[in-house]
């Protein structure tokens, strides 16, 4: 249907697998197990941050209190929307709508770099105050377990960061494909695959927000 | 024969770069045996350094440093370079693609790449060799680790890159079993070797991404600091060790779990009879791969773990008795009024039955609480994971290697001497190991540079069995690099296996097969096949 | 590929005001002090939300068993290794308080108290 049209390429193949449907779900079996992978990944800091949390509540919500929540709640809904715009490029990629998704890839980007942005200004003003991963920090604090927070902190948020830029990364690849007209009805693999990704992202910050900047 | 020679994967290009930039998941598979040879023989080269090293209760040639550095590259290397990708991503890679009736392995891309950073993280391992190596042993505990002087920044971003290459094996083969499996190849059709495979991706997935966060966070803590492994700062040094063997518990069935699928393989062709308990063994590779999450605190019985938490590891350590139990008992049943064929790669199995017998029942004194007091950081653990590491792991690895050998290169190595090579390897290994079974009642701590002098006599006896253990593997890399060259022309079946494999041209044809095979019958129908 | 399943936008729309709905409420939800249950109700919305994007967003409502095994087994191992490791640390030393005196036992460990690292600067 949609590959008849004079601005999408036709996908081939790969010569390994019996037909298109096998191809596709390998990759979407795939995807999910390296979906599994990242979970456990992310698990051991927050293992940790549980029991530092548990041991030392009251370090806790002291270094909890010097992160500014409406920069996390912002950063969320940035988040969240750019969720919705990567679910909207895949399923305009599913209805063959090159321009649309090519769109939607372009505002999740701006989203993804907005996060960052915020990002590094609350690094920024962290770093202005003293506050440092533990070997460097020296901000005050009452109690003396606050640095192991940040040190928390600034790992997982690092890592997070870290797969946002990947992400980015990520999308910019298809929305070059995209441009070419490699996605249609017929395929949209890689734009599926890393929407999943794109989620996975959003999932990790869904926690992490409440558990860093609000702790009650 | 006398025309032209049939086109096989090895022939149907040539260059270098043909090789380097081959999606073909049997050439990635001889790739990766080839820097897995070179790994065994480098942990191999460690390993003598230090048994010279302890003939003598003080020092012989080794200072203290080069001494802990030593053993410390010695189990870095071995495990993380050789056992870890030795039978999934070497053996793996060429069988299972072939064992299914596929074209391929699902993301060859991404085998590639796996390869890659296989030899991205062998690149590191090897500059920490030359940068100062590292003395921290290869579990890394902290504090040490985070004061260490020698390399251990990039001797454990090694580890970690390393342990990317095993996850992304794991996904390709999750989804290389489920999705790539011939027309008529239901789940309880598939050769066992594949079950194994499956549960090890699955342990690969879920448990290498925590140490690999593990040595991530080891990596922070020594640089800018993170303070959760740190005491001064109110962090918890175990911690660091809940971390390490929630992944390196289960890595030790991701070892184990493919050799005893190796075993299920041999069995069953060796024996020519179906193998007794299918459905058995292929759930027990499920059930070890589960309660391998389940255990990994038994390695914490002596280092401040609470009591409670020693009697729940302890409980659940001696389950994992029940499915290894279970394998063994079916394949000696599988033995038995078999047509017994005691080639070399029988041999091997032979071995591995034996030796990962042991291994497995000293692990179960270890696990008891009150007996891991006494035997606890002695020789007798070091004999004991090199029961069922090398006895069991590198027994298979070698059953296997002799197995496919045929397979994969289409030469034939000399039997006899592949026979006088196994003698060897079995008589050297328990030479050397069971030794330290001796050593380690008595009270020989493990990693001591030096020791008391009533140690030596058994010290040197154990030494000794390292060349003839050496001697073993030399005269195992001269007959098969020869058969490489001179050796017979395989048959497309030399042993008479019923698994697809065989029915694949030897070598096998780039594409695998020449038409897709349709599978009827569960993978080891001897009774049906005649005999 | 052709007949495979489109998810209607209108979900995504829905889910995406629930999702920002929901980010309100965490925030709302923190200006009170509900006690002891105010990480259980901002874990319960958050577990919520993540439930959302992992059914809606990233499609696992309309995925076949073994998605869900992976994920479901993922998320239990993530559990098997939050209870073990508090298993050991709630517990440490805590033998040797109830044996004090029963055995005769000195005990070396010392039990890590809340609120304060176990050994002073
Ligand atoms: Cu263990």
């Amino acid at each position: 249907m949609a590959t008849t049209g004079t601005s999408f390429i036709k996908h081939e193949v790969a010569h390994h697998f019996d037909n298109a449907e096998q191809e596709f779900e390998s990759a979407k079996l795939g995807m999910w197990a390296f979906m599994a992978q990242e979970i456990l990944f992310f698990s051991a800091l927050f293992v940790a941050y549980a029991i530092f949390r548990y041991l030392y509540p009251e370090a806790f919500l002291e270094a909890s209190s010097l992160l500014s929540w409406k920069m996390g709640a912002f950063n969320t809904a940035v988040l969240i929307t750019s969720s919705f715009t990567m679910v909207m490029a895949v399923n305009s990629a599913q209805t063959s709508q090159k321009k649309k998704t090519f769109n939607f890839l372009l505002v999740t980007i701006l989203l993804a770099a907005l996060f960052l942005v915020v990002k590094y200004f609350e690094y920024m003003s962290k770093f202005h105050h003293g506050i440092f991963p533990p070997n460097y920090f020296n901000a005050m604090a009452v109690f003396e377990q606050v640095p192991i927070f940040f040190g928390i902190y600034f790992v997982i948020t690092g890592l997070h960061a870290l797969h946002i830029l990947i992400g980015i990364g990520l999308i910019i690849w298809i929305m070059r494909r995209t441009a070419r007209g490699e996605f249609h009805a017929d395929y949209f693999t890689p734009v599926e695959l890393v929407g999943l990704y794109w989620h996975f992202v959003d999932l990790v910050w869904i926690f992490l927000f409440p558990l860093l900047y609000l702790v009650g | 024969m006398s025309t032209k020679t049939i086109k096989n994967y090895l022939n149907c290009e040539t260059g270098i770069m043909s090789w380097l930039t081959t999606l073909d998941h049997k050439r990635i598979g001889v790739m990766y045996l080839l820097f897995i040879a070179i790994s065994f023989g480098l942990g191999g080269f460690f390993a003598l350094a230090l048994r010279m090293e302890l003939l003598t209760p003080t020092q012989l040639y080794l200072t203290a440093k080069q001494y802990n550095q030593a053993f410390t590259l010695h189990g870095a290397v071995m495990v993380f370079l050789f056992i870890i990708p030795s039978i999934p991503a070497a053996l793996g890679n060429f069988v299972l693609p072939l064992q299914l009736g596929a074209k391929d392995v699902a993301f060859p891309r991404l085998n590639l790449a796996s390869f890659y950073v296989y030899v991205l993280g062998a690149a590191f391992a090897i500059f920490s060799l030359f940068n100062g190596a590292v003395d921290t042993g290869w579990t890394f505990y902290t504090p040490y680790s985070t004061q260490s002087d020698t390399s251990v920044i990039s001797m454990t971003l090694a580890a970690f890159i390393l342990g990317f290459s095993s996850i992304l094996t794991g996904v390709n083969f999750i989804a290389t079993i489920h999705k790539m499996r011939a027309p008529g190849m239901t789940w309880f059709r598939m050769p066992l070797f594949v079950w194994a495979l499956y549960a090890t991706a699955i342990i690969q997935i879920l448990a290498t991404p925590v140490v690999g966060i593990t040595l991530l966070l080891l990596i922070f803590e020594s640089t800018f600091g993170v303070g959760i492994f740190d005491p001064a700062l109110g962090g918890d040094p175990i911690l660091f060790q809940h971390f390490f063997w929630f992944y390196s518990h289960p890595a030790v069935y991701i070892m184990v779990l493919p050799a005893m699928g190796v075993m299920s393989e041999l069995v069953t062709t060796f024996c020519k009879k179906n193998i007794f308990g299918y459905k058995l063994i292929a759930y027990s590779s499920l059930a070890i791969a589960i309660i391998s999450f389940l255990v990994w605190g038994h390695h914490l019985f002596l280092s401040g773990q609470s009591s409670y938490a020693n009697m729940i590891f302890s409980l659940l350590t001696f389950l994992v008795g029940i499915p290894s139990g279970i394998k063994v008992f079916n394949w000696v049943t599988t033995m038995y009024k078999g047509t017994i064929d005691l080639k070399t790669p029988f041999l091997y199995f032979l071995s591995f039955l034996f030796l990962f017998c042991i291994g497995g029942f000293t692990g179960m004194f270890l696990g008891a609480l009150s007996v891991d007091v006494h035997l606890h950081d002695t020789y007798f653990v070091v004999a004991h994971f090199h029961y069922t590491m090398m006895g069991g792991v590198v027994m298979a690895f070698l059953g296997g290697l002799h197995y496919w050998w045929p397979k994969m290169f289409g030469k034939m190595y000399s039997e006899k001497w592949g026979r006088i090579a196994a003698a060897f390897v079995f008589v050297g290994f328990n030479w050397v190991f069971f030794t330290q079974f001796i050593l380690g009642t008595k009270g020989m701590p493990r990693r001591y540079y030096n020791y008391l002098d009533q140690f030596q006599p058994l010290h040197a006896f154990s030494t000794m069995g390292t060349f003839v253990l050496g001697t073993g593997f030399i005269i195992m890399a001269v007959y098969l690099i020869h058969s490489l060259f001179k050796g017979e022309k395989a048959p497309a079946n030399p042993w008479g296996g019923l698994t697809l494999e065989w029915v694949a041209d030897t070598p096998p044809d780039h594409h695998n097969f020449h038409e897709t095979p349709t599978v009827t019958t569960g993978p080891y129908d001897y009774e049906k096949a005649g005999y | 590929m052709s007949g495979h399943f489109i998810i209607p936008v209108s979900y995504y729309v829905k889910t995406f005001i629930g999702l920002l709905f929901l980010t309100f409420i965490t925030v709302l939800a923190a200006q009170f002090d509900f006690g002891a249950l105010n990480l259980t109700i901002a874990l319960l919305i958050a577990v919520v939300k993540a439930s959302l994007v992992l059914l809606i967003f990233m499609g696992l409502r309309w995925e076949k068993g073994f998605t869900w095994v992976l994920l479901l087994g993922s998320v239990v191992c993530v559990l098997i290794f939050f209870f073990f490791v508090f298993a050991d640390l709630m517990t440490r030393g805590a033998i040797d308080i109830e044996e004090a005196g029963f055995h005769d036992l000195k005990s070396p460990v010392i039990k890590i108290e809340k609120g304060h690292a176990p050994t002073g600067h």
